[in-house]
């Protein structure tokens, strides 16, 4: 686990935070997750009613080493929240990341985004710029084209602030 | 091994069994003797931190609540009182316990005098510089230019001109904020430009929102007794939420150790640094994680939190000096580099005992000029306290319960909050609080108050969100500081617990807090606008009116720990 985000990802999710978001190589394309029993527009639903509903009981294993978050510890605004998503995986035709998945447990839909992915990326990674309600874990999980899962996830407090030192 | 005169002296005393008389040992503990340090190796760090614009010399009590989480429990920095002295091997009643703890804090304020002072640091200084030509670098860790009401109404450029006539060489930030971007940079430049301070402005972990272009220079690199120094600055990782984000409504902020790690192999590898050091404003816990997860840093020179850790704390290679507040001390840290690496090294926290140290002539005429305009405002004479005063300490201390009457009474409210700052001076009992006293507690860009109504539950997440601040058990996740202080009620606090579950048993005038009802509350220092008078002013017309302070202990927070009750410690 590294601590913050190094300065390329910054700058790269800079650009992304204008955008709203948006993936961050060709090929792919981002959208809340409508698939699998979509849900009415503000709804809400808790993160295991929303993982449930994606992806049944399939297990989802550690992506510790495979997946890389980067994701600040303290919100600096909690309205707007860079998070980028990178995973060590190879792109090929018959072994590649198929979604890359951004998940606030503790926001009101808490699954924020689905990254849809082709081998012709070339390479697995996804920024966005997020919305966290409250203090709480984010997650990234991977979906790889053979079905298999993979999970990382970090605290991040949204505070009220306010400061001692 | 080099036996020192007091070390001589304590020798003497047991061997001798009465050998030595009360008169001879209190000789012995003569102040001026913490002052003589015998020179080792090539290299002096000197670092000071956090003077918090304490441009005289101070009374600051250190606090006798610091409570550590998990492992930290026990520990240094987290070690108080009594269990300081014994983890230091220092005796009650001496200079040391005086300067180091909070014990017999009165008696021995009496005894030894007022702390700091920038015409005795200069003193000090200087002699030291005289003693170690060519081989020194001084390096203030920051929250310099806030925290007096010149440094106030000067927006920070009496304290700049202060450390520019102490010769402060390297720098880095966080309270500097408070005055804006733009006054930041007026007073310290920035990455291409300079400002009117005439040391190196570092800090390599701000950056703009956008692009996260760097806004300052990240490091520097000083030739010190023929060696290359490399510092790193890091700045308060936390300040776009620990203060209004207008000041800095553009940048972004972070630990980024990644990055640090990034700059010491470049300072190292690129750049022929033979020692590399962090100057760092994030506090000792953040200080202590981050020197186990980089490689490479010798020395972090550390602030922000406070502590006056009296000996440095080893991690793996790194040696981490964390050096108090309030000018109270200097650290000295001489260091043999012998190719590229540090051979051996030698360090002391030495308190700034101003009477042990004659003023710097042109420092006190600084000092003056920059006082005389206000000089009448300043030292009106407000009330007089029969109380000791002092905010330092993990809760509510008797000067934050001055505050909170004064925000209460005026607002007829139930509720009042206050921020937990580590900053502000210590009166003694029979002391006058002045004016000035009172700035030195409130003297902030927004220091507004307000008065609103609050549902009990709002009330209670708040204190949980604080507490989480304070004891989360990962040190990357806390900004610093103390629990909020509260008046008009009372709570009982578990710092163990998760967020969420460590407060409980609220009472607002010793009925349970309701988490529907809603509460008349008020406060100062919002994060957001606020219309209300300045909390100086609210805190001065409650003392004018009150003449006489008197805080007797108030059961205001009872602190419990399941683990503390379970453990064997």
């Amino acid at each position: 686990m590294t601590g913050d985000r190094p300065i390329s990802r910054r700058r790269m999710l800079g650009t992304l935070g204008v955008l709203g978001v948006a993936g961050a190589t060709g090929a792919l394309t981002l959208s809340v997750p409508r698939r699998a029993g979509a849900q009415p527009f503000g709804l809400q639903e808790t993160v295991q009613d929303g993982l449930k509903r994606l992806f049944g009981g399939r297990p989802i294993k550690d992506g510790a080493g495979v997946i890389k978050l980067d994701v600040p510890l303290i919100a600096e605004n909690g309205s707007v929240v860079p998070v980028s998503v990178e995973v060590s995986s190879p792109m090929t035709a018959n072994n590649f990341v198929k979604h890359i998945y951004i998940v606030a447990d503790q926001n009101r839909i808490p699954i924020i985004a689905r990254a849809t992915l082709t081998p012709e990326a070339g390479q697995a990674s996804v920024g966005a710029t997020v919305r966290l309600g409250e203090t709480g874990d984010v997650r990234a999980i991977v979906e790889q084209s053979d079905g298999g899962l993979l999970q990382v996830k970090r605290e991040v407090k949204v505070t009220v602030g306010g400061c001692g030192g | 091994m080099e036996v020192t005169r007091r070390d001589l002296l304590k020798l003497l005393a047991i061997a001798g069994g009465l050998g030595l008389g009360p008169r001879d040992l209190e000789a012995a503990e003569a102040p001026a003797r913490l002052l003589e340090f015998a020179p080792l190796g090539n290299v002096t760090l000197l670092h000071m931190t956090d003077p918090h614009a304490a441009l005289r010399p101070v009374f600051y009590r250190e606090p006798d609540a610091l409570l550590g989480v998990g492992a930290e429990r026990g520990q240094p920095p987290y070690l108080t009182g009594e269990a300081a002295l014994r983890a230091y091997g220092l005796r009650r009643g001496t200079p040391e316990a005086y300067a180091y703890t909070h014990l017999d804090f009165s008696q021995l304020a009496a005894r030894y005098g007022r702390m700091g002072g920038y015409a005795h640091l200069a003193t000090l200084v200087k002699r030291i510089r005289g003693e170690r030509r060519g081989r020194t670098l001084l390096l203030d860790g920051g929250d310099t230019i806030q925290g007096s009401a010149t440094a106030l109404w000067t927006r920070g450029a009496d304290m700049v001109r202060a450390m520019n006539e102490l010769g402060v060489e390297v720098f880095t930030p966080h309270w500097e904020f408070i005055y804006g971007i733009d006054r930041v940079r007026e007073l310290f430049g920035d990455r291409e430009r300079g400002g009117l301070f005439a040391g190196d402005f570092v800090a390599h972990n701000v950056t703009e929102l956008g692009f996260g272009d760097p806004i300052f220079r990240p490091y520097t690199i000083r030739a010190v007794g023929g060696v290359r120094v490399g510092v790193i600055g890091q700045a308060f990782p936390y300040t776009p939420v620990s203060h209004p984000r207008r000041f800095v409504p553009d940048l972004t902020f972070g630990i980024r150790d990644d990055h640090v790690q990034g700059l010491v192999n470049e300072l190292r590898d690129g750049r022929k640094a033979e020692v590399v050091v962090l100057l760092s404003h994030n506090g000792i816990a953040v200080d202590l994680k981050l020197a186990a997860r980089v490689s490479g840093l010798d020395v972090i020179l550390g602030g922000h939190t406070h502590d006056a850790l009296v000996e440095p704390i080893r991690v793996g290679r790194t040696l981490v000096v964390n050096s108090g507040s309030h000018g109270k001390f200097l650290s000295r840290l001489d260091l043999d580099v012998r190719g590229g690496r540090i051979a051996d090294s030698r360090y002391r926290l030495i308190p700034v005992l101003s009477k042990a140290l004659p003023e710097d002539s042109p420092m006190a005429r600084l000092i003056h000029d920059i006082r005389a305009p206000h000089e009448a405002r300043l030292s009106e004479r407000l009330a007089v306290s029969e109380s000791l005063l002092y905010r330092r300490g993990n809760f509510n201390g008797p000067f934050d319960e001055v505050i909170l009457d004064a925000l209460l009474g005026r607002a007829d409210a139930q509720v009042a909050f206050s921020p937990g700052f580590r900053w502000g001076v210590t009166i003694l009992p029979g002391q006058e609080i002045s004016l000035e006293d009172v700035y030195s507690h409130t003297a902030l860009t927004y220091a507004n108050t307000w008065v609103r109504e609050m549902s009990g539950g709002e009330i209670h997440r708040i204190m949980e969100d604080v507490a989480d601040n304070l004891f989360h058990p990962d040190p990357y996740y806390r900004q610093g500081g103390d629990m909020v202080r509260l008046g008009g009620l009372t709570y009982v606090i578990d710092p163990e617990r998760p967020m969420g579950q460590r407060i409980t048993d609220v009472r607002v005038g010793g009925r349970p807090l309701d988490p529907a009802r809603r509460y008349k509350a008020t406060g100062w220092a919002s994060l957001g606008e606020a219309d209300g008078p300045p909390v100086w002013d609210v805190v001065a017309e409650h003392l004018r009116r009150v003449k006489r302070v008197r805080i007797d202990p108030r059961a205001r927070v009872k602190v419990v720990s399941l683990a503390r009750q379970r453990g064997p410690g």
